[in-house]
């Protein structure tokens, strides 16, 4: 944070701040990982949808995205990078100072 | 539960693995088949044939206790994945997670207390995890050191209060196993004969207990497989 009061807002990661996003982002910061089933039916988005928002996130490279076989059914399975995991550490922490009215310092 | 929408997401990814009822049919599955090798295991008349269920029955056993994430995981992909989705809940402990307030944003949250709320409820899972061992540990020693009817109903309430105690802030626990259990030690306790011996009755727990998971078990599966029918679309 730059301490430039109202500037700072400009520095939240714009690819997680979208709320769709966060709330893909949420769900897999939670677990260790999940299927496209799975975060469709967590965030009521339509596939179409929620194929897009996963492939902005892989090419942040905040989530990795691989299509794996449980049994004999095929599973688009997403799980967070560790760049992914740091990023929410990272948005959480700044939104919590930007939003902290008794904040003393950095984040 | 907390309001923080990680915390919450963690809680129902861990929900949602006991939803389908499939780890408590497995569960049910593992008693029983302890039971019936410690039974025939201690059995007067050995005879080759009983050597031999109580053998087989000790290796089903052992493996349900050694592979039963990997059973569990067998069964899901057949029947939960392809209807409501694969979600690994997390085992261990996140590396820094951070609970973000952002749907209902309150003073608290602001102020940064929810990491408190974080911090407590892993340290509230590590002494529910003591303190159902402990109790489960009570109930086993006063059904084998002090056999007689009065503790082996009071067994069975307590090891309702342990599953209850586990179960809490994890899954729903079904009122099958909380009155199963109770039910059961006093069954044991006042309808049975006299003077038995303290492993039989372990034996009869574990059996008891068995029954109970797999009914419960059962009656969750039938009815996630009621209200998820099998999907005809593929994942993309």
């Amino acid at each position: 944070m730059s301490g430039n009061g109202i500037k700072d807002l400009s520095s939240l990661d714009r690819i997680i701040h979208e709320p769709a996003r966060l709330m893909i982002m949420t769900i897999l910061f939670a677990v260790e990982e999940a299927d496209f089933v799975y975060l469709q039916r967590q965030c009521g988005l339509t596939q179409g949808n929620l194929s897009s928002h996963l492939s902005k996130l892989e090419e942040a490279g905040y989530l990795t995205i691989t299509k794996a076989f449980k049994g004999k059914y095929p599973l688009t399975i997403c799980r967070l990078t560790r760049k992914g995991r740091e990023a929410f550490n990272a948005y959480s922490a700044k939104l919590r100072f930007v939003t902290n009215p008794l904040a003393p310092s950095k984040p | 539960m907390s309001s923080s929408p990680v915390l919450s997401a963690e809680h129902r990814a861990w929900q949602y693995w006991f939803d389908d009822g499939l780890p408590t049919l497995v569960a049910g599955i593992g008693c029983l088949l302890g039971a019936l090798a410690f039974a025939y295991d201690h059995s007067q008349d050995a005879t080759p044939r009983t050597i031999a269920v109580s053998f087989a029955a000790l290796l089903l056993y052992s493996s349900v206790l050694l592979f039963q994430r990997s059973i569990i995981g067998w069964l899901k992909s057949r029947i939960t994945y392809p209807r409501t989705g694969y979600a690994q809940p997390s085992y261990f402990e996140q590396e820094t997670a951070q609970p973000l307030d952002i749907l209902t944003m309150s003073k608290k949250a602001i102020l940064g207390e929810s990491s408190e709320d974080t911090k407590n409820l892993r340290q509230f899972r590590k002494q529910q995890f003591w303190l159902t061992s402990a109790f489960i540990a009570l109930a086993v020693a006063a059904i084998v050191f002090f056999p007689n009817r009065s503790n082996c109903a009071l067994a069975g309430v307590i090891l309702a209060i342990a599953l209850g105690i586990w179960g809490r802030k994890v899954w729903r626990l079904s009122w099958i196993v909380l009155g199963g259990f109770p039910f059961m030690g006093f069954f044991l306790g006042f309808a049975l004969r006299d003077h038995i011996p303290s492993i039989d009755r372990v034996i009869y727990f574990l059996a008891g207990a068995g029954v109970i998971f797999v009914l419960d078990g059962t009656i969750s599966l039938l009815r996630y497989l009621h209200a998820n029918p099998h999907p005809t679309q593929t994942q993309p």
